[in-house]
This record gives C-alpha cells, structure tokens and sequence, in this order.
C-alpha cells in the first residue's frame, strides 16, 4: 500500500512536471492553420448539395434557350433604355449648383440620388463632385455615401489618391488636397490607389490616404432623407444628420475605454467595467463602436452581476438606440429568459 | 486594420466566429495541450492532434456556446472525451489480432515514445496498462481531485460505475505492482 502512495507521488509529479509544458510555436501555428481552414469550410455552403444545384442549373439554362429560340430578339427601346450602364441622377438642395450633360456636375451642398442602384450622396458647401455612369468623382470636399446593395458592377468613387470600389455601404470620403479621408460606417469597401495597391477598409475606420492629417469638415446634408421617392423633400434638418454628427468624434477615443473595461472585467470587477462603458456611452462614438460598448454593457449586467432589472432596462434602451442591431436575436432571447417586460 | 478597430474586434468576441476561436485558441490551447500530454504519456505529437480535435469541434459547436468566460469546464470535457476515443482507436490498433492483421510489431510505438520522455514519465507505465476510460478516471480521481459524480458528469457514465472504475484501476495497479515487485 505504501507502495501504491508512493507511484501516486510520483505520478503526480510527473503530472506537474508536464503542467510547465507548452505547445511549439511552430504546433500551435500549424493547428491555428486547420481551424482557420476548417473555419473556411465550415463558412462554405455545403458540397452535398451540388449535385441538384447542377441539374437545376442546367434545366434553367435549356429553358432561356428555348425561350430565346422562340421569341423576337429585338428589344424594345424602353428595354434598350433600361439596359443602359447609366444612372438615373436627381440633384436637390437650396445652395447647390448641379450642370448636366453627359455627365452631372455639382457644387456646394447638394443632394444627389441615383437609382439602380440606389444611392444618396449628401455634400457640403466647397464640394465638387461629378456622377459619371456608375463612377462618382470627387474632386474636394466632404460627402456622405448611402449605397443600397449593388447588384452587378459595383459603384466606384473616383478621388486623386485613387478610387474606392462599393457595393452597398455607408461612409464619407473628405478630399483635401492632396489628402483623402473615408470613414466607413457599415459594410465594407475597399481603396484603389494608383498604383493598383488595394487596402480593405472596415466599418467603424477612419483612413486617410496621401498629403498630411487635416481637420475633418462635419457632414451637413442638405435636404431630408428621401432614398426611394424621385421628388426632393423640403429644406429642413434631417434625421440623417443626426448620425453624421454622432459620427464626429474620431474613432481612436475607444483604445482607453476598451482597455480599461477588458482590464476590469478580466479582474472580476464588473460593477467597475459597468461604471466605465455607461460613462463611454454618455460620449459621442461611431454607431459600430457605440453598439459593441453598449451589448457589452449589457452582457455584463446580465451575465456578470445578475442585475436582471438593470439588464433588462439596458436592454430595451439598447434596441430603442439600435434598431437594426446585429445583436438584436441574442438581447431578445436574452430578454425572453430574464422575463423582461 | 487600426490599432483601434482590431482591440474592438478583440473586445466583442461574439461577433464573429473567426475572432472567438481565435480568442479562445489563444486562451486554452495550452491547458487542453497539458491534459493531453498526459494522457499521450508526454507525446508532444499525440498531444497536438488532440488539441486540433478539440478546437475543431469548437468551431463546430462556437454558435451554441455562449459565455466565452465560461468555457473552462467545456474544454477540459472536450478534451478528455477525445483523449478517450483516441486511446480507444489506439488500443484497437494496437490489439495482437489487429496487430497481426496488419503485420506490425509493437515495439515501434515504445521505441518513439523512449524518445520523449524516458526517464521522468516511466511512472506513466502503470497508468498505461489500464483500460482507456479506467485510465481517466484514475487520473481525474487522483491527479485532478474531482469528485466521482464530477467524473461520471465529465465521462457520461454514473457515479457507481466511476466508483467501479477506480477501484479497478486500483486493483489493476496494485496487480502491476505486485508483478514488479517480485
């Protein structure tokens, strides 16, 4: 028995000679590669259904081509309009000189809609900016993108560093001079420079290409939102001002805060990490930014100090602040088990 | 990406799968590593395929775990179960009648594991002898401290049968022991 005590002594040491032990760099690097190729897969659709993609793929295709076989191919000029690469351009706005011709010209604070795709870009006084078919140049100043999802040839912003590519997103680009900012709010895009050097730009970024840092011009629309009706609305303060200036402040203030409130809450002091992201959030952020700081609040009352009527109340304030929150499944589940009002 | 924006990502882990696996790769890969040291008898290969398995079935499960906190538990679990299949896989293999269906020679499995870890993991010996789930449980009763219903929760068997377990593994040991004494 004594024996027995004494293996189990040793085996324990060996066992706590092993706990010093650590994967390779080189292991730990090659199983990182798996997941992260296991991670692509799993993101894939799956391969099990090519099988009747095909078949009904190739039944579609046999049905245009009778269908083509049997009709006029002649199109008619409504189509033929249609067809072309073209947008459609609205400009409005009080202070706002627009030219057209081939291409549609603007200065100062303007609004201008496109359709197909839909598209509202909103100026302020000092911008020059030229729709040219899907391209959009901006020679200087400050505008505002509100791009629907792009079906086809995606939208491009020319301006002297290069040429940013959109397929549905928000952002503002402010040309200066010799220097260009973006600063995207949903979705992503990406920057062309001259050279063809392309730089992946994601929401909640602010990015400056070329020339030195300026001062960043706030955004003032010119006229109220009106994305999907052809007539300009009446010159007022619009609702989408609101955004741009909550926009203003630039997004490198949130380093300080997130590490303070990832410290505490990797401490255990939760009432801490809590009193740090509701003061954060009495602060003007990007809506990315605000939004993270804000669930991450809440998750913290929920979770971490089972404060369910704080929770429950952040909750609700968090879905009335962010409508189209991307957490909006989770906080309502979580309202469901906490039997929020 | 800015320094800004990547701590944003790093704070809001639950935004997307990619960053939390990373997140929590980084975070347990060398606990799960350790646990499979162990039972892998210090094969620093061995150990390396379990820890793959067991972040593989992460990214598998990621959207079903919540609370990225709270995953201790879920990852020594994990890790111990694809230990125990792996043994299970290996004692099948390496069983006299597969052995010969194949027409290997066991020693080849000594020899490498002689390479890592001769002197200081010999006292595994005794732990190798026994049957894969006997093995866990032994381990888990001895070296981990936990209670038998927290192993048989651990190994999805009741708390008797971890009780049966141990006290075979003992009976086995004490066997080994006596053989090797003589």
């Amino acid at each position: 028995m004594a024996r027995s005590q004494e293996l189990l002594e040793r085996l324990a040491a060996a066992d706590e000679a092993l706990h010093h032990e650590r994967m390779s760099k080189a292991a730990s690097r090659r199983v990182a590669r798996h997941l992260s190729r296991e991670l692509d897969a799993l993101e894939q659709p799956s391969r099990g259904g090519w099988m009747p993609m095909l078949t009904f793929v190739a039944g579609a295709a046999l049905v245009l081509l009778f269908l083509r076989w049997s009709t006029t191919p002649t199109p008619s000029i409504a189509e033929a309009e249609q067809a072309r690469p073209e947008m459609a351009v609205l400009v409005s706005g009080d202070d706002c000189r627009a030219e057209s011709a081939e291409t549609t010209t603007t200065r100062g604070a303007c609004r201008v809609t496109t359709r197909s795709p839909s598209m509202t870009i909103d100026t302020i006084d000092g911008t020059e900016l030229e729709v040219a078919g899907r391209t959009v140049h901006l020679r200087t100043g400050s505008a505002l993108f509100d791009v629907e999802k792009v079906r086809g040839e995606p939208i491009r912003v020319a301006v002297p560093q290069g040429e940013i590519v959109v397929v549905g997103t928000r952002f503002r680009v402010v040309v200066d001079g010799t220097r260009t900012e973006v600063e995207l709010y949903e979705g992503a895009l990406e920057f062309r420079d001259e050279s063809g050097k392309v730089t992946p730009i994601f929401a909640g970024q602010l990015i400056g290409f070329g020339g030195t840092a300026a001062p960043v011009p706030p955004v003032a629309p010119a006229v109220e939102p009106a994305r999907d009706e052809a007539a300009p609305a009446p010159v007022r303060p619009s609702p989408r001002s609101k955004p741009a200036a909550e926009h203003a402040p630039a997004s490198s203030d949130a380093g300080p805060v997130i590490e303070e409130a990832e410290r505490f809450r990797r401490e255990g002091r939760y009432a801490e990490a809590a009193t740090v992201l509701r003061d954060a959030l009495k602060r003007r952020w990007p809506r990315r930014t605000a939004e993270v700081l804000s669930y991450e609040l809440g998750r913290i009352l929920e979770r971490r100090m089972k404060d369910a009527p704080a929770a429950c109340e952040h909750w609700q304030a968090h879905l009335k602040r962010f409508e189209r929150s991307r957490y909006r499944a989770r906080i309502e589940r979580s309202m469901k088990t906490l039997a929020c009002d | 990406m800015t320094t800004d924006s990547r701590k944003l990502a790093l704070f809001d882990e639950e935004v997307d799968a990619r960053t939390r696996v990373r997140a929590l790769y980084r975070r347990h890969r060398d606990e799960v590593y350790r646990l499979a040291l162990r039972y892998g008898r210090g094969d620093p290969a061995w150990a390396e395929d379990i820890v793959q398995d067991v972040f593989v079935k992460l990214c598998r499960r990621i959207d079903e775990l919540d609370d990225d906190d709270d995953l201790g538990g879920w990852f020594y679990r994990v890790a111990h179960n694809c230990c125990l299949s792996r043994l299970r896989r290996q004692a099948v293999a390496e069983s006299p009648a597969v052995r010969w269906l194949l027409g290997r020679r066991g020693a080849a499995r000594d020899d490498r594991r002689a390479e890592h870890r001769a002197g200081l993991l010999a006292v595994f010996d005794f732990v190798d002898a026994l049957a894969p789930k006997q093995r866990l449980a032994f381990c888990m009763y001895h070296l981990d401290g936990m209670e038998q219903a927290e192993i048989g929760e651990v190994l999805g068997v009741s708390k008797s049968y971890v009780c049966k377990l141990i006290k075979k593994a003992t009976a086995a040991i004490e066997e080994w022991e006596g053989r090797d004494g003589t």
